[in-house]
């Protein structure tokens, strides 16, 4: 066979692979809201999906993924980076070339790579979900500026790790510690940029939920999901879940770095909330998840027939979701949903309701989640500049035949 | 110890090799519209096209609280003269329609 034939043949096929995938690709998802077009793209290590933006990537999961089942697959987690350049390149996170350091106000700097950590430190396994302080930020009204994201900013995996604790102690805290800055190997296109930097307080690095995770869901971290290593905090939003985590510093006092101050805060009031399009006269740094819960078996505009049942996610901050109510007429009475299996007080908890339409035409469907503080969702939308942290009751619009 | 390094060394070209670790391309161009070669001097050595193309109908002073964002805590390159440039631009290409 003539060598250069078999070449330009591979090539054509090359080219017909990848012109069919840019078809593929081309599918258009509208979000429901203004200016809500997106694109499913695929991206290394995912299936299709919904793209905010390209450089860097911000990668929404379609909500239909969260009916799939509890865990959130890795190929459908969403993404979501600050700057470009982001992800890292393939070269700095080879496990030859890869180390965390444990620098500052310690008594032993430390320098380990993934196998050392997963050789070292006792590996412990959480579920967790992760969410982005943004999510659904494009159902806020009135509109604000940022990243117009639906529902699919979150996910729930099984994360597996050392304990950032064990770490910690292993490098002997300076008595003078206060907080524990957080960096990843991505990095600004221009110094006049700030680094992607996070603080968290002695008190709260020494959690023994909190996680310098290698594993998801039974697998390396993907590419796009932090690879090889990230920190995962339970309860808490994706702003602090720092990926391609390679710096860990000790510092003896209040980070003021832009991604702490003045980026990712919320105003210092009851539920974050402050009157629709005013700013917020103190503010502090976002932290726990509030309560949230969502229909996942029935779309806006579904259709059903006789009696259906319904299935749904709830989670919360962290202290575990108590009950979930659902409402088939538009939050007027509530019936107790039943809770599936306890994954644990960080994970998406499955509940499930049968419903039987009592007459043919259109119902709201609503549902409520109220955590093991008393902590609940609001009726109404709340709102705050930065559009963080919605947990409104959601609605479903359905049709019965 | 050596072998080890080289067996996960090995192993970890392989996996890399089996799967393509190149992004997608951006795909989402500016209005060309007066000002696009400022956004595209001033903007996108950050983001992408699509930063701005999927915001919501902003105002003038919603806009210009981003450029000045950009500006002042980015460090985006935007010179005094081309803000209110750029805002014709993102307005006229992007913005909410003035109300009559």
């Amino acid at each position: 066979m003539n060598p250069a034939l078999s070449r330009r043949d591979f090539l054509r096929h090359a080219a017909l692979l990848a012109a069919s995938t840019a078809l593929a690709e081309d599918a258009i998802v509208r979000l429901p809201f203004d200016n809500g077009e997106r694109s499913l793209v695929k991206y290394p290590q995912k299936r299709p999906l919904l793209r905010l933006s390209a450089r860097p990537p911000q990668l929404e999961t379609p909500f239909a993924v969260f009916n799939e089942g509890l865990t959130t697959p890795n190929d459908a987690f969403f993404v979501r980076y600050h700057l470009s350049g982001s992800p890292p390149p393939r070269e700095v996170l080879a496990p030859e070339a890869f180390r965390v350091q444990v620098l500052g106000k310690v008594k032993t700097p430390l320098k380990l790579s993934v196998e050392e950590l997963k050789a070292k430190f006792e590996p412990v396994e959480i579920v967790a979900v992760n969410q982005c302080s943004g999510n659904s930020r494009g159902f806020f009204q009135p509109r604000v500026p940022g990243g117009q994201l639906a529902n699919g900013a979150m996910g729930n995996a099984k994360w597996r790790g050392a304990r950032l604790k064990d770490v910690l102690e292993k490098a002997g805290l300076a008595p003078e510690a206060k907080q524990v800055l957080l960096n990843g190997l991505d990095a600004p296109p221009a110094p006049t940029v700030p680094d992607f930097i996070k603080a968290i307080d002695v008190g709260q690095a020494l959690d023994p939920d909190l996680l310098l995770a290698y594993e998801m869901n039974g697998e390396p971290l993907p590419w796009l999901n932090g690879f090889p290593l990230r920190l995962v905090v339970p309860g808490h939003y994706g702003t602090y879940w720092i990926k391609h985590l390679h710096e860990i510093t000790v510092v003896d006092e209040t980070f003021k770095g832009f991604w702490m101050d003045p980026a990712y805060r919320i105003p210092d009031t009851e539920c974050a909330a402050i009157e629709p399009g005013t700013t917020a006269k103190h503010t502090i740094p976002i932290s726990r998840f509030n309560v949230r819960s969502f229909i996942t078996s029935l779309a806006d505009g579904a259709k059903i027939k006789g009696e259906t049942l319904v299935r749904g996610i709830a989670f919360d901050g962290g202290y575990g979701i108590r009950e979930v109510l659902f409402s088939e007429d538009d939050g007027r009475s509530w019936r107790a949903a039943e809770l599936g299996k306890d994954a644990g007080k960080y994970s998406f908890r499955e509940w499930t309701i049968a419903f039987t339409p009592r007459r043919a035409g259109e119902y709201k469907l609503r549902v409520k989640a109220t955590n093991r503080l008393g902590q609940s969702q609001p009726l109404d939308p709340l709102w705050n500049p930065a559009g963080y942290m919605r947990n409104v009751v959601e609605t479903v619009h359905i049709t019965a035949a | 110890m050596i072998r080890i390094f080289y067996f996960h060394f090995f192993v970890f070209i392989f996996i890399a090799a089996a799967e393509d670790w190149t992004l997608p391309a951006e795909q989402v161009v500016l209005k060309p519209n007066p000002g696009a070669d400022l956004v595209k001097a001033n903007c996108l050595m950050c983001h992408s096209v699509d930063y701005i193309t999927t915001q919501p109908s902003l105002t003038r002073d919603q806009w210009k609280a981003s450029v000045t964002k950009m500006q002042q805590k980015y460090g985006a390159p935007v010179v005094a003269e081309s803000v209110d440039p750029l805002l014709d631009y993102l307005l006229r290409s992007y913005g909410k329609p003035a109300t009559p």
